[in-house]
């Protein structure tokens, strides 16, 4: 099995909004660059790695679909991404928000075939956490606290 | 003289009513607290905002003054703008922000 690391610092910026009153969405672009080391290739190369990332959600449906290229000399991959979620039902601003969301990624330095996640999210004030498992029982952990 | 202190009084209970009014502003695009944090900060942060209550399902914000305070329409709105969203309207209201939220809580 291919393994590839990569460390990189992230820019990211807002291309498009559209505040709806019901919704809003958005187009991103993400933009990274630093190293990249695996098992395929001797060394450290380096990499850049730009990505757009496109985005709807309501207070009760979310959906999320992106896409990034690590490009390096011989070894470029990339990581196309996307998530939907529901929540369970609409809170209140200061009211815990349990959320469903499906991610299915494809990371080409690791595998040619999507990779299914499930995760509960719960978003409550300043907290926002995700937590789930692959289909082959990898763990996922997100956390943000906005501060 | 009496027609003066009449005067005087009618525009001190103008200038009462003004202070100690709520905003209640209808913004587009808030569909998440954890994004709409912004909004609440940037507001209570303001030194004329007593209380800030941000209702998702209504899609509104309401501030309410301090009392002696009058509340900056152009500030709010800007600040809500750069926290990401969209003002749509902006009413003065006389509740309160506990009265606001007591009026929602009894609607449900």
């Amino acid at each position: 099995m291919s393994k590839q690391q990569n460390l990189e610092a992230v820019y990211t910026r807002k291309l498009a909004r559209w505040n709806l009153p019901e919704a809003q969405a958005n187009i991103w672009f993400i933009g990274g660059l630093g190293s990249t080391t695996g098992n395929t290739f001797t060394g450290s190369k380096a990499m850049a790695s730009p990505g757009i990332q496109v985005d709807y959600e309501t207070t009760r449906f979310y959906s999320m679909a992106s896409a990034r290229v690590y490009a390096a000399q011989g070894a470029t991959s990339n990581i196309t991404t996307a998530r939907l979620g529901a929540s369970f039902y609409e809170a209140d601003y200061d009211e815990p928000q349990p959320w469903i969301v499906v991610e299915a990624r494809r990371m080409t330095f690791v595998s040619r075939q999507y990779e299914f996640t499930p995760m509960v999210r719960v978003i409550h004030k300043r907290y926002f956490v995700e937590a789930g498992a692959n289909l082959s029982g990898q763990l996922r952990f997100n956390f943000m606290y906005n501060y | 003289m009496k027609q003066i202190n009449l005067i005087i009084a009618i525009a001190l209970m103008g200038l009462s009513q003004t202070a100690l009014a709520s905003m209640k502003v209808t913004v587009n695009g808030m569909v998440c607290s954890f994004c709409a944090q912004g909004i609440e900060k940037s507001i209570s942060k303001m030194d004329e905002t007593k209380a800030v209550f941000v209702d998702l399902k209504n899609k509104v914000v309401v501030v309410e003054a301090k009392e002696g305070k009058t509340l900056n329409e152009k500030l709010i709105s800007q600040e809500i703008k750069d926290s990401g969203y969209d003002v749509v309207k902006i009413e003065t209201i006389s509740q309160t922000v506990a009265q606001f939220r007591a009026q929602q809580k009894d609607k449900k």
